[in-house]
């Protein structure tokens, strides 16, 4: 008897029980089912291997260097199609330029404000890729690469951190026509800047006590012209970003700023076998208040690739690239800044060799899509000049030498 | 597929030329070849309208201009223009030749364009990817199923569960 009677009563509490689960569950299957419908996950993972005849590109690569390292792990959500938020966290191994350790590479809203079949408008606020050129805000995506390395004249690695990403607010808009579409970007937000190798590239090769700070907003606008969904496109970029140098104890350069202001003009054409593209970079650095050893001045540089790719086979495509990078577009030849090296080395400062002011690489790779996630690629760089090695890696300029050869290998794998 | 057949026609009829040219004469030839042109033009033409069609789930209304055609499958477009409703791409993958066949004849486009516009969303957050799927059977099924999708078949896997999309 008592038996039976907690047997119904294990019974109808366990009926209760799992009437609340079943609840449950249809209550959260209902508020997911739909949510997970609208959320998407994308990674991509790579690993290469660099051999350099001479000098440092991505650690010891004249032995050999395995330090290029990337991963990343993206998600976004879409609640309805006015609105998403995303965000990728990435590690990033290159030499002494970034450690691996974990970083938000983006992580932002993302809302329309008014879209039909003739274009939109919207607004993104957070940590946004930098809209620049054709590459930037993929840089870090190895399928999204036309090489192993990007044309280093107009996406410089040792610079990357300063043009990945900005703290903004982005507006943006498309019109679409029968005769091509129209994408503009504009943003104003605060670059990160804080990076060692910055400072060494800005402030004459040395690891000062004093640090460099984004202290007013940037500016950052691209306009794209797209026609037949990529078939020819014209690339418009400006950018007028502020870096400012907070002067630390015993350091021979004041307080000041400068002002960086690339303008890069981007054309692609892509036929069913070939892409060709060619972008060219010219900026403008303006120097203020940096004491004795930094003119406040204007100077100018100037850069420029034409990149060829061909696909030759369903899986098979090979790059053939020119790149050429000038620090100072009227001192091609870096000899008149090369000049001034003894002055700097009187005062303690690294020495200035005349072809650590440009380069030029001819670039040729091949790529090979294994399976529609993997890919193997190979290249070859023959360097004339060091613009683009990163001074943290090389430290001593006159250890450098001005004509070098880069080989790479590369597996990569995306999701 | 297509582009494959006219140029073997011409190819063919070039090859018989001087057999030809023997038993019928110049002009003869050329009205040959030119008719054969213009079947193989004619013909191509037909099998460019009737291989694949863009299906859309019931729901949708069945004509869209072609600019906003490639604004969905660049993934560029949420919303349908008149009810508004929220737009669910299907594609299949990128190496199926439906896919290749779809975006050369009827967007325009090579696959390796758009395999770039969405891989540019995606790494950069700014958009979403297509939802891929694995075969026709799946794909009819889906667009059939989900209020608001969009996708493409061949024409004779078609059947009344979804619309044919016509585009002006």
């Amino acid at each position: 008897m008592g038996g039976c009677m907690s047997y119904a009563l294990i019974n109808s509490k366990t009926v209760v029980r799992l009437s609340i689960a079943l609840c449950l569950l249809f209550a959260v299957q209902s508020l997911l089912a739909e949510p997970l419908k609208r959320f998407q996950w994308h990674g991509f993972f790579n690993q290469a291997l660099i051999k350099t005849s001479a000098n440092h590109f991505f650690g010891p690569s004249d032995n050999f260097s395995a330090e290029f390292t990337e991963m990343g792990l993206n998600g976004s959500f879409k609640p309805t199609p006015d609105w998403q938020f995303s965000g990728q966290v990435l590690s990033r191994r290159a030499g002494a330029l970034n450690d691996g350790s974990p970083q938000l590479d983006y992580g932002f809203v993302d809302y329309r404000l008014s879209s039909d079949m003739d274009g939109l408008w919207g607004v993104r606020l957070g940590r946004v890729k930098n809209p620049m050129g054709f590459y930037n805000e993929t840089r870090d995506v190895a399928h999204t690469r036309p090489s192993i390395l990007l044309p280093q004249s107009t996406y410089l690695d040792r610079s990357r951190d300063m043009y990945l990403s900005t703290d903004a607010v982005y507006l943006y808009g498309e019109e679409r026509t029968d005769y091509g579409d129209y994408t503009l970007n504009v943003g104003v937000g605060y670059p990160r800047a804080d990076s060692i190798e910055l400072e060494r590239v800005l402030m004459l090769n040395k690891d000062w006590a004093g640090h460099l700070q984004a202290e007013i907003p940037s500016y950052l606008g691209r306009l794209i012209y797209d026609w037949q969904e990529g078939r020819v496109r014209v690339g418009l970029t400006w950018v007028k970003a502020q870096i400012d140098f907070k002067t630390g104890a015993g350091d021979l350069i004041p307080s000041g700023s400068i002002c960086i202001e690339p303008r890069i003009f981007s054309l692609q054409y892509n036929s069913e076998f070939w892409s060709l593209t060619a972008e060219y970079t010219e900026q403008k650095t303006v120097t203020e208040g940096l004491g004795f050893l930094i003119a406040d001045e204007a100077r100018f540089s100037e850069s420029y690739y034409m990149q060829a790719q061909y696909r030759f086979a369903p899986k098979w495509e090979w790059v053939l690239r020119y790149d050429v990078q000038y620090f100072g577009r009227d001192d091609k030849t870096g000899k008149k800044l090369a000049s001034s090296s003894p002055i700097l080395q009187s005062f303690g400062l690294p020495a200035v060799v005349a072809h650590s002011r440009f380069s030029k690489d001819s670039t040729i790779g091949l790529r090979w899509n294994v399976a529609p996630q993997w890919m193997l690629q190979a290249e070859y760089h023959r360097v004339n000049g060091t613009s683009w090695l990163a001074l943290t890696e090389n430290p001593d300029p006159l250890a450098t030498k001005p004509f070098w050869d880069l080989y790479t290998l590369a597996v990569s794998y995306r999701f | 597929m297509t582009n494959a057949f006219v140029p073997m026609e011409w190819s063919s009829g070039h090859k018989n030329d001087a057999a030809m040219a023997l038993f019928l004469g110049e002009s003869r030839v050329m009205r040959i070849r030119l008719g054969g042109l213009l079947l193989a033009l004619l013909l191509g033409c037909g099998v460019l309208q009737a291989d694949e069609v863009i299906i859309v789930n019931s729901t949708v209304a069945d004509t869209l201009p072609k600019r906003a055609l490639r604004a969905i499958f660049g993934m560029r477009l949420g919303r349908w223009p008149e009810s508004n409703h929220e737009i669910t791409v299907f594609v299949l993958a990128d190496e199926n030749p439906l896919h290749a066949q779809f975006c050369k004849t009827t967007l325009n486009v090579f696959p390796h364009q758009l395999r770039r516009a969405w891989d540019r969303l995606v790494f950069s957050g700014t958009g979403q990817a297509p939802i891929r799927l694995s075969s026709e059977a799946e794909m009819l099924q889906r667009v059939a199923n989900t209020p608001g999708a969009i996708g493409y078949l061949s024409k004779d896997k078609v059947d009344g569960r979804v619309h044919v999309l016509r585009i002006n």
